[in-house]
């Protein structure tokens, strides 16, 4: 790790918007800089680069001076959201001092709170330690898709469904909100597989979450769909996708949102790129909003390349190669 | 390792290569097609399984005959092998060319040999030559219709912008409507696959499909690539699959000069080749346009100086050339000295002369010649150059009369009167040994030839060994010939014991001696006993993997 590195304050400290109970609320965001994720030492999944944020020796102090920093930052705010690039209840990874200094602190202000953790990390004891400091929380599962071939072939999950279903339900039962993340397009799936299997699994997380996440893949550095992606043997969602993915939620309880890292650029979910800004401000206003007549935009003709892609993917025999990239003239 | 075959499903048959073409609602596939279909049950044509990642039932992947399975993930356990032989990475196969020769290298290097082999995605219709000339059977719809989605105009020599033709340069029935919509470009793409095809299918039963790949490959980069890494890396392997007899070609590009046949002749030169005995006096000549050289204008003239010197019985005429490097004149009637053409322009470029010097050097520093003469034409200063001690008579018009009674003068100065006496059977054990290896010299021992060029047999007292035609150009063996190369262990397949009759099945073979290249004269032999003598139809790998096929074709039996 980089001598020069400050880890005395959060890697990312950012305000965006939410809807909360019916309002759209400002929320304070900060990335932490923690030992990483306890799966990136175990392999990690194939789309996370977020490890880079991982900071080895950091020191409970340092965790401890980085929580004051954020805690400094968002005094206003009715709702700050913690992300470690891990998991917030791993004790290597978040010690109890700066975890519970932050649940004490945000107990204090009556400011909701949302943290990340793996599945494996949300014990009866732990969780009970954790209400006791402070009960407005929502934690974050990323379940990223409820097929285990697709957890263990694709992604690399480390965990089947089971072991998020159990989390989740004793999140539910100790009155803890639940947010789910689900992944869009994982790698050597195709735009349609990955497409079905978004709805499919977010049908299921429905179950148990008060919101859930729609996270498009976004190609990120020292990942193995950064190497795919490299040799065009991957694209990251077109953006048509995640219109088609969000729209199939009409009728679930939970609340959708959707905040594509890198949209409309080439690494992130994109379209032809005429039409990617539009696309995108629908997605924001529907997270907003709820509303499903917020999504959509005027045709444009990569609609038509998409649908091919959709209909002409699952032919292919060896690999996901980048259809759209091998055939078109190059972007300009 | 381009090949036609036969692909039956459901009772319909469909000759390969061939293009699979999708069969969807938005996409049907063309009447009387072979249709490739995700798996739904009960469909005609081919059957692609859904991936292991789809969601849903997972039923029916093992009737399918394509399985994307796990598409390659490393996470995921190895995947059971489905009828057809695939490429594993067709992006990386796309972008890199070495990456993609590599790939075909280890399916033709393997059992997967005798599989069919798909082709997803790459089966445009420039690049369906080389990809067949790679062993790929069965070609998607998939760039069809991707291209024409992209407003990509489909050609045998690449694609082209649709929008930007002014005129359509093709008369297909999509095409002769004068309508420039998506279905119609789409319309235009198929057919343009379709007829290559058809074309490809022909040049393959012409035995020419080398020389469409040379052609068609000049418009794309990745292709002229693919070619050149295939010659350069996997010699081996092309040679194995490239029969030793076959049709006239013209050898027009830089990659003709690395043409299997054409590596072959050198490398089989330099492996087996021995000048015929009792020659002492090397004479190189220019290659002539008419085939075989002896039937030509000049070497007919230049024969006749040497008939007339007294000493052709220890002159041994070379002919310098481009591609072949060298062709002995015992050998011209051996493929492919008889059937290539080049383009001539009396300039050698620098690949051409290289290759002449090393053979002619490789020829005086092995064989050994009391004397070297140089008759040559537009290869004389680069060919002079590599010579010691030699002599040069052509003054660079080896056809002039002066240049002809100063050869003449020249022989028969070294030659005096020791060069009368009979070279037949000489030169034939030289070709014999070209043809079988050193074995096909055990064909000559004791022998004497009849009958007059080109037509000749070998016969050992009143015994027939084999014989050598003008029309075949190598020598054919009878029972007896058979006989003598079982007893070298050279050119045999092993069989079973039973009595072959019209044909050898690959089923029945053992084994096959791993020089046998198709078209070549074969014993078929049960321990040792010879049972048949006939021509190799597989590569001896294919005799022995394959459970069905002729293998030999039976000339004679017991």
């Amino acid at each position: 790790m980089d001598w020069r590195r400050d880890l005395t304050s959060p890697a990312s400290v950012w305000r965006e918007k939410e809807l909360l109970q019916g309002k759209v609320v400002d929320v304070g965001v900060a990335i932490l800089q923690t030992s990483g994720c306890r799966h990136y030492h175990e392999g990690g999944c194939s789309m996370c680069g977020y490890n880079v944020d991982g900071a080895g020796d950091v020191k409970p102090e340092q965790l401890e001076k980085q929580v004051e920093h954020a805690l400094g930052q968002f005094k206003d705010v009715p709702f700050i959201k913690i992300y470690t690039s891990g998991s917030f209840l791993d004790e290597c990874e978040v010690p109890s001092g700066p975890r519970d200094k932050l649940l004490s602190a945000c107990a204090d202000r009556g400011t909701r709170l949302l943290f990340e953790t793996r599945p494996e990390f949300v014990t009866d004891q732990t969780l009970d330690h954790v209400r006791a400091i402070h009960s407005d929380i929502e934690i974050a599962l990323g379940l990223e898709s409820a097929n285990d071939n697709v957890l263990s072939w694709s992604i690399n999950k480390g965990f089947a469904v089971k072991d998020y279903d159990e989390a989740a339900r004793k999140l539910k039962d100790k009155g803890i909100d639940v947010r789910t993340y689900v992944l869009l397009k994982p790698p050597f799936l195709t735009e349609r597989e990955a497409v079905e299997d978004a709805e499919r699994t977010i049908a299921h997380a429905s179950k148990a979450s008060s919101c859930i996440s729609l996270n498009p893949v976004n190609v990120q550095k020292g990942t193995l769909v950064e190497r795919l992606w490299r040799t065009w043997a991957y694209r990251p969602p077109w953006l048509w996708s995640v219109l088609e993915v969000l729209r199939s939620t009409k009728g679930i309880d939970s609340k959708i949102v959707c905040d594509p890292s890198g949209g409309g650029k080439e690494r992130g979910a994109h379209n032809c790129g005429k039409c990617d800004g539009v696309v995108l401000d629908s997605v924001k206003a529907f997270s907003l909003s709820q509303d499903h007549s917020r999504l959509g935009a005027p045709d444009c003709e990569c609609r038509g390349i998409w649908e091919s892609v959709m209909e002409l993917e699952g032919f292919v025999m060896g690999g996901t190669p980048d259809l759209q990239r091998f055939f078109r003239r190059q972007r300009a | 390792m381009g090949r036609i075959g036969v692909l039956e499903l459901d009772g319909k048959k469909h000759t390969t290569p061939t293009t699979a073409f999708v069969d969807t609602e938005k996409y049907p596939a063309p009447p009387g097609s072979l249709t490739l279909s995700i798996e739904r049950g009960g469909e005609a044509g081919l059957v692609i399984a859904r991936s292991r990642f789809a969601t849903g039932p997972e039923a029916g992947e093992a009737q399918a005959d394509l399985r994307p399975g796990t598409r390659g993930s490393p996470y995921a356990p190895p995947q059971p092998a489905g009828g057809f032989a695939t490429v594993a990475d067709i992006a990386g196969g796309l972008l890199d060319s070495t990456e993609f020769v590599a790939a075909i290298g280890k399916i033709k290097g393997s059992e997967d040999l005798l599989r069919p082999l798909y082709c997803s995605v790459m089966g445009l219709p420039h690049r369906l030559a080389l990809l067949t000339y790679c062993g790929f059977d069965v070609f998607d719809s998939v760039p069809l219709i991707m291209a024409a989605e992209n407003g990509t105009y489909l050609t045998t020599t690449g694609p082209l912008e649709h929008s930007a033709l002014r005129e359509l340069p093709c008369s297909c029935p999509a095409c002769s409507e004068g309508v420039t919509d998506k279905k119609h470009l789409l319309a235009h793409n198929c057919h343009e696959a379709i007829s290559e095809l058809k074309l490809v299918r022909h040049a393959i039963s012409q035995g020419r499909l080398r020389e469409l790949v040379e052609s068609r490959v000049r418009s794309d980069p990745w292709l002229v690539q693919d070619l050149r890494l295939l010659d350069l890396e996997h010699y081996e392997l092309l040679e194995m699959h490239t029969p030793v007899r076959g049709s006239p070609f013209h050898a027009g590009s830089k990659e003709s000069l690395m043409r299997p046949d054409i590596v072959r002749w050198r490398r089989r030169l330099e492996a087996r080749y021995a000048k015929p005995e009792g020659t002492r006096i090397l004479l190189l000549f220019p290659c002539s346009a008419r085939k075989p050289y002896s039937l030509s204008q000049s070497h007919k003239r230049f024969r006749e100086a040497v008939a007339s010197s007294g000493a052709g019985g220890i002159v041994h005429e070379v002919v310098v050339t481009s591609p072949l490097g060298l062709v002995p004149r015992e050998l011209e009637l051996f493929y492919p000295a008889k059937d290539y053409d080049i383009p001539v322009t009396g300039h050698w470029d620098n690949d051409e002369k290289k290759m002449a010097q090393e053979m002619v050097t490789w020829l005086v520093t092995t064989q050994r010649y009391d004397l070297v003469i140089s008759h040559l034409g537009d290869e004389r200063e680069p060919v002079n150059a590599v010579l010691k001690d030699f002599e040069d008579t052509s003054l660079g018009h080896p056809g002039s009369r002066e240049s002809l009674d100063n050869l003449e003068a020249v022989l028969r100065e070294h030659a005096g009167d020791t060069g009368m006496g009979d070279r037949t059977l000489a030169d034939m054990r030289a070709l014999c040994v070209f043809q079988f290896g050193p074995a096909g010299g055990n064909l000559c021992e004791g022998a004497v030839i009849a009958g007059r060029w080109p037509n000749l047999k070998i016969m050992r007292g009143r015994t027939q060994l084999g014989m050598l035609t003008g029309e075949r150009g190598m020598v054919s063996l009878t029972m007896d010939g058979a006989r003598v190369l079982a007893s070298a262990d050279a050119y045999c397949v092993e069989i079973d014991d039973f009595a072959p009759k019209g044909n050898l099945f690959a089923i029945g073979v053992e084994k096959a001696d791993g020089q046998i290249r198709i078209g070549d004269d074969v014993a078929v032999t049960h321990k040792g006993e010879v049972r048949a003598a006939g021509v190799a139809k597989m590569t001896p790998v294919e005799m022995e993997l394959a459970e069905r096929g002729e293998a030999v074709h039976i000339r004679h039996s017991l």
